[in-house]
C-alpha cells in the first residue's frame, strides 16, 4: 500500500506537470522550460531558476496548426500548442535545443509567435568523436551560462553549479538503481509506474524526487522477488507516448527493461564530473550520452549499442517507438531493423503520435509482435 | 468437440464453427451495430443451423479488430496469427499472406512450423486498403462490386499516386473533371493499391507461396495487378 | 520558360560529361567524394577529388519526374515517404532493379555539410554504411541572430580536421596555393553567374527564376573550376544579346514574382505556364542565390568558413524574412509565393509567420502553396492553382489601384 501511495504522488505530478513551476513562479522564482532533449538543467538550477521539461501534450491540437504544417512531429507541434494555449504563461524563459530540423526552426517561430521572456536556442554540435565538437561545446555552455545569469540576474558560481551539479547526480543514481531493480524484479511496479517515475523528475524539484524514489527503492525491496514469465522488450525511440501504450504492453504479457527513450533512460545519461573544470564537465556528460538519431557517433555506432541495449537487458525483443515525421528515427530505422533480425532479435516499429494515435491499431500490431514471440495467444 | 472462430472485421463478421477439426458451419454478415450483441447474434444464428447452443461450444476464439469485445470468447487472437493458423487447415504449403481488409492490409510470412516468422501493416493512413476503395468507388459513383471487373476492361490504366486518400481522392476527381475514361481511371486506382500492398510486402520479403484473404481477395483486378507486381 | 538557350546544348554536354567522369576518374585512381550543395568543395576540388553530388541526382529524378518510382524502392525498405524526396531517390537507386536516370554513383568517401539541414546527414550516414565508406560530417551551428566568433573557430578548426580526413582517407595532399587558385574560380564563377541572375531584373526581363532553376547545374557541381567561368560567360554573352535583340522571358511581362524557395521539380513547366498565362514572371529565389559569394584569397579557411556558414541556409526567422524582402526589393516584385516544401523542414517551418510579416512589412500579397519538390504523389494540382489563381486577382487588383 505504501508503494502505492509514493507512485500515486508520481503519476500526480505527470498528471498536472506544470503545478510545482506554477507554485514556483508564484513564489517569486523564475522558471526556465526546456524542449526535449539534452538541455543541462544543471546550469538553470544554478542561475537559480526552476528548470521544466515541455514535453508535448495528448490533447487535441489546433491552435499550432497557423505556424507549423501538420508533418512536424506532434511532440513540437504539441509543445508550441501549449505555448499558444497560454498554458506555459508561467514560463520567464524558455531554452530549445536543436536536436532535429523541426527544433531548428521552431525557435523562430516561437520567438515570433509567442512572448516568452527570454528565449534560447541550445545549439549542440552534431558530430560527438573529434576534438572540435568538446572544444565548442565548452563555449557554448558559456554562452548558454551567461544568457541564463542575464535571464536570472543571479551569477552562476562555481561552487552553485558544483552544488547543482551534485543534486542531479544523486537524481540519476536514484533513478538508475530503479532501472536496475525492475530489470531484476519486474512484478514488483509495472512498466508505466516506472516511467512516470521518470518523467516526473522533469517537473519536479530534483531534491524531493530523489527523496521519494528512495524512498520507492526501500519500500520496493522489502517486496518477496517474483518470478516473472512475462516476455521481456526494449523500447526505442522518442517518447512514451501515448502512455497507453506501456499498459498494453502488459496487459499482452510483456514488460518494458531496457530503452533509449528521450524521456527514458537517454534522461539519465552518465553523471557529471565535480572534481574539475565544470564546464567541460557538462560537455564531456553531451558527448558521451546514448547514441540518439539526432547526433550519431561515428565511432559507437548505434545499431551496435543497440543490440548490446536488449542483451545486456535480457530482452527478448525490440520495441521501435518512433514519432510519425521524426526524421532521424526513421533514416536509421532499416539498419536499426537489419541489425536486430542479424543478432536473432525480433523487432516491431510502431508508429505514433501524441493526441490521435489509433489505440485499436497499435493493439493488433503489437498483440501480433507478442503472439510472434511466442507469448500469449499462439 | 465443438469449438467456435468468430471475426469481427470493420465492414464484416464471420463465423467458422468446427467439429473435431473439421469445418462443419460457416457464416458472414456485415457488422452492425454494438460489437457485444452483434458478435453473439451472429454465433447463435450458425450454432442454429447446425441445432446446437453457445454451452455446446468446448471454446470460442474471436479475432479481427473487435475481437476485444466479444465477451464470451475465451482467447483473443490477433488475425495475424490466425492467418498463419488457419493456413495449417487450408495450405500448408504457404509462406505469404497478403490481407486486405476494411482498415488495414497485411503481410504475414509464416515459417515451416506455421509460425508466425514476422508481419507488416500498413501505416495509418487508409490508401492500400479495402477503405480506399470504397472511397474511390463513391468519387466515381460506381458500386464497390463493380469496381474489380471494369478495371479488367482497361487497356490503358491512369497513373495514380495513392500516398494518402485525401490526395488520391482530388486526383481522381480531377482526372473525371478531364474527361479521363472511368474505367482507365479504376484500373489505375488497382494498381496503385496493388504497389502499395507490394511496397508494404518487400519489408518482409515474400516467399512462395502465397495466399490472398481478406475482402480484397474478392477483386479479382485487384488480385490480378497483385500477381503481376510480384511475378 | 523563355525560348530555348543556345547554351542549353552546351549544359547538357557539360552534365553529361560530369555524369561521365565520376567511373571514369575513379579508374584513373581519382577518389569519388560525394558531396553537399552548399558545401566548401574548393577543398574538394582543390585535393584532386572528384565531388558527386547526390542531391544532384535526386534533382534530376524529380525533374525527370521518376521520383516517386525509385523512392518507393526506399520506402520498400523501411524509408517512409515522409522523409526528403532527394534522400528517397538517392537511396531507393541504391536498392532499385531499375536506374531511369543512371545510377548513383558509389562513393570512396562521403563528406557532408548540415547547414542546409539534418536530412543531408542521416542520409550520408546511411549510404556511408550501405558502401562502407567513411564519413566525416563538418557542422554548422545554426546562426540565429548575431554571426559568433564561437561558431566560425568551430568550423575553421573542422576544416582543418577535414584535410586531415581527406589526406588520410585518400593520400592526396592539401595544398593551400592550390586552394588558392580554385578559390579564384569559384569567386569568378559565382561573380558571372549572379550577374546573370540580375539580368532578371530588367523589365521585360530575358531571363527568369525558372530558367535559372535550368542553369544552374555547373554552379553547384564545377564550382571551382574552369568550366563553371567558361559557362557562365557564354550564358552572359547569350543573355546580353537577348537583351540587344529584345528577346523577353514571357512575352507580356507585367509582374515580378519572389519565389521561395526550390521549384517543383517534376512540374516545372506547369508552374512557369501558369505564372506566363498571367503575365507574371518568378525573378529571383534565394534558392538560385545560395551562390552569391566571393572569398579573400588572404585568409583561405577563414573566408571558407564565413562564405559557407553565413548563408541563409544557417540562418534564422528574421535574417531569412530579411532577405526576402531584400530580393523583392531588388527585383522589384510585385508579389511573393511561398513554397511549403513537404521535403524540406527547414526552408518550410516558420513560412507560415514569414508570409504574414512579410506582407504587413511591404504591403504586396503573398500565398503559400503546399506540395513537395520532387514526389507528386503529393502534388493536387487543383488546390495549387485555385490559391494561385487568387493570388494572381490580388496582384490586378493591386495594379488598377495603381501600386504597382
Amino acid at each position: 500500500m505504501v508503494i502505492d501511495d509514493l507512485l500515486k504522488r508520481f503519476n500526480d505530478v505527470v498528471a498536472d506537470p506544470y503545478a510545482e513551476a506554477r507554485k514556483r513562479r508564484e513564489g517569486g522564482q523564475k522558471v526556465i522550460g526546456w524542449l526535449p532533449t539534452d538541455v543541462p538543467e544543471e546550469l538553470i538550477h544554478a542561475a537559480g531558476a526552476f528548470p521544466v521539461g515541455i514535453l508535448g501534450t495528448n490533447e487535441p491540437i489546433h491552435l499550432a496548426d497557423a505556424h507549423l504544417q501538420s508533418w512536424a512531429c506532434s511532440l513540437m507541434r504539441g509543445c508550441l500548442e501549449q505555448g499558444l494555449k497560454g498554458t506555459l504563461d508561467f514560463l520567464n524563459g524558455i531554452i530549445i535545443p536543436h536536436t532535429c530540423d523541426t527544433t531548428r526552426m521552431l525557435v523562430g517561430i516561437w520567438r515570433h509567435a509567442l512572448k516568452t521572456p527570454y528565449i534560447d536556442n541550445y545549439l549542440m554540435p552534431r558530430q560527438v568523436d573529434r576534438p572540435s565538437a568538446r572544444t565548442y561545446l565548452k563555449g557554448e555552455l558559456a554562452r548558454l551560462k551567461s544568457n541564463l545569469e542575464e535571464c536570472t540576474g543571479q551569477l552562476v558560481t562555481d561552487k552553485a553549479l558544483r552544488e547543482s551539479i551534485k543534486i542531479y547526480n544523486a537524481n540519476r543514481l536514484a533513478m538508475r538503481r530503479l532501472y536496475e531493480f525492475h530489470g531484476t524484479n519486474t512484478g514488483v511496479i509495472s512498466s508505466r509506474a516506472l516511467y512516470t517515475v521518470i518523467k516526473a523528475a522533469m517537473f519536479m524539484d530534483k531534491a524531493e524526487h530523489t527523496a521519494l524514489v528512495e524512498e520507492l527503492l526501500q519500500e520496493i525491496g522489502k517486496v518477496e522477488p517474483r518470478n516473472d514469465e512475462r516476455i521481456r522488450l526494449t523500447l526505442s525511440g522518442g517518447v512514451w507516448e501515448p502512455p497507453e501504450i506501456l499498459e498494453m504492453i502488459e496487459e499482452l504479457g510483456g514488460v518494458v527493461v531496457a530503452d533509449d527513450l528521450l524521456t527514458g533512460a537517454r534522461y539519465l545519461g552518465p553523471d557529471v564530473d565535480t572534481t574539475g573544470d565544470l564546464l567541460d564537465a557538462l560537455a564531456y556528460r553531451q558527448l558521451n550520452r546514448i547514441p540518439f538519431g539526432g547526433f550519431d557517433s561515428t565511432i559507437r555506432g548505434r545499431s551496435t549499442f543497440l543490440v548490446e541495449l536488449v542483451r545486456g537487458a535480457r530482452a527478448q525483443g525490440m520495441v521501435f517507438l518512433h514519432l510519425k515525421f521524426c526524421e532521424p528515427e526513421n533514416y536509421d530505422y532499416r539498419d536499426m531493423r537489419k541489425a536486430m533480425t542479424e543478432a536473432g532479435i525480433p523487432s516491431i516499429r510502431l508508429e505514433t503520435e501524441y493526441a490521435n494515435t489509433s489505440l485499436g491499431q497499435l493493439r493488433t500490431r503489437l498483440q501480433a509482435f507478442m503472439e510472434m514471440m511466442g507469448g500469449n495467444g499462439s | 468437440m465443438y469449438v467456435a472462430g468468430i471475426d469481427i472485421g470493420s465492414i464484416y463478421s464471420k463465423v467458422v464453427i468446427l467439429q473435431d477439426n473439421q469445418l462443419i458451419a460457416s457464416l458472414v454478415q456485415r457488422t452492425g451495430g454494438e460489437i457485444k450483441t452483434a458478435s453473439r447474434r451472429i454465433l447463435e444464428e450458425a450454432l442454429e443451423t447446425l441445432g446446437l447452443k453457445l454451452y455446446d461450444l468446448a471454446a470460442v476464439v474471436a479475432t479481427g479488430y473487435g475481437r476485444i469485445s466479444v465477451p464470451f470468447a475465451e482467447k483473443q487472437v490477433t488475425e495475424i496469427t490466425c492467418f498463419g493458423r488457419a493456413m495449417v487447415h487450408l495450405y500448408p504449403e504457404v509462406r505469404t499472406v497478403i490481407d486486405i481488409g476494411g482498415q488495414d492490409s497485411k503481410g504475414i510470412k509464416i515459417d515451416e512450423n506455421h509460425k508466425v516468422e514476422d508481419f507488416v501493416m500498413n501505416d495509418k493512413c487508409a490508401a492500400g486498403t479495402g477503405r480506399f476503395l470504397e472511397v474511390m468507388a463513391n468519387a466515381l459513383e460506381v458500386s464497390l462490386e463493380d469496381m474489380g471487373p471494369l478495371a479488367l476492361q482497361s487497356k490503358s490504366p491512369e497513373v495514380i499516386g495513392i500516398t494518402c486518400t485525401v490526395f488520391a481522392e482530388s486526383q481522381v476527381v480531377s482526372l473525371v473533371a478531364e474527361g479521363r475514361s472511368k474505367i482507365d481511371i479504376i484500373a489505375g486506382i488497382h494498381q496503385a493499391i496493388a504497389e502499395r500492398i507490394y511496397g508494404m510486402l518487400k519489408m518482409i520479403k515474400i516467399e512462395d507461396r502465397i495466399a490472398v484473404t481478406g475482402g480484397g481477395a474478392k477483386n479479382i483486378a485487384l488480385v490480378k495487378a497483385l500477381e503481376k507486381k510480384i511475378g | 520558360m523563355s525560348a530555348p538557350f543556345k547554351t542549353a546544348g552546351l549544359l547538357k554536354d557539360l552534365m553529361a560529361q560530369y555524369y561521365a567522369k565520376g567511373e571514369e576518374n575513379r579508374k584513373l585512381g581519382i577518389p569519388v567524394a560525394w558531396v553537399t550543395a552548399v558545401f566548401p568543395v574548393e577543398i574538394i576540388y582543390a585535393m584532386d577529388i572528384f565531388p558527386y553530388y547526390p542531391e544532384n541526382f535526386g534533382a534530376l529524378a524529380a525533374a525527370r519526374k521518376v521520383a516517386d518510382k525509385l523512392s518507393e524502392y526506399g520506402e520498400q525498405q523501411g524509408y517512409y515517404n515522409d522523409l526528403c524526396g532527394y534522400a528517397r531517390c538517392g537511396i531507393g537507386d541504391t536498392y532499385a532493379d531499375e536506374h531511369p536516370v543512371g545510377k548513383i554513383l558509389p562513393p570512396d568517401l562521403l563528406v557532408c555539410c548540415n547547414t542546409q539541414c539534418g536530412s543531408l546527414p542521416k542520409w550520408f550516414e546511411a549510404a556511408g554504411r550501405y558502401h562502407q565508406a567513411p564519413y566525416f560530417l563538418l557542422d554548422s551551428p545554426l546562426i540565429e541572430g548575431e554571426v559568433s566568433s564561437l561558431g566560425k573557430a568551430y568550423f575553421v578548426e573542422q576544416l582543418w580536421e577535414m584535410v586531415d580526413f581527406l589526406e588520410k582517407t585518400t593520400g592526396n595532399k592539401f595544398d593551400l596555393n592550390r586552394l588558392t587558385e580554385v578559390l579564384k574560380l569559384a569567386s569568378e564563377a559565382t561573380r558571372l553567374w549572379n550577374d546573370c541572375l540580375d539580368m532578371a531584373a530588367l523589365k521585360p526581363a530575358p531571363f527568369g527564376f525558372f530558367d535559372a532553376c535550368f542553369h544552374m547545374a555547373p554552379i553547384v557541381t564545377w564550382r571551382g573550376t574552369q568550366v563553371a567561368v567558361d559557362y557562365y560567360k557564354a550564358l552572359k554573352e547569350e543573355l546580353d544579346e537577348r537583351v540587344a535583340k529584345g528577346v523577353t522571358a514571357i512575352p507580356n511581362e507585367r509582374f515580378k514574382i519572389y519565389f521561395d524557395h526550390i521549384p517543383v521539380w517534376p512540374r516545372l513547366r506547369w508552374f512557369s505556364d501558369l505564372f506566363a498565362d498571367h503575365d507574371a514572371l518568378v525573378v529571383a529565389s534565394q534558392y538560385t542565390h545560395s551562390w552569391a559569394h566571393k572569398f579573400d584569397l588572404s585568409r583561405p579557411m577563414e573566408s571558407l568558413a564565413e562564405v559557407y556558414t553565413e548563408q541563409f541556409v544557417n540562418r534564422g526567422f528574421e535574417y531569412r524574412i530579411k532577405l526576402k524582402m531584400e530580393f523583392m526589393e531588388r527585383y522589384n516584385c510585385d508579389g511573393f509565393v511561398l513554397f511549403s516544401n513537404r521535403s524540406c523542414k527547414p526552408n518550410s517551418f516558420g513560412l507560415y509567420d514569414k508570409r504574414q510579416v512579410i506582407a504587413e512589412r511591404t504591403g504586396k500579397p503573398g500565398v503559400v502553396f503546399e506540395a513537395d519538390m520532387s514526389d507528386q504523389r503529393f502534388f493536387s494540382a487543383g488546390q495549387i492553382q485555385t490559391r494561385l489563381e487568387a493570388f494572381f486577382e490580388q496582384l490586378e487588383q493591386n495594379s488598377r489601384r495603381g501600386k504597382t
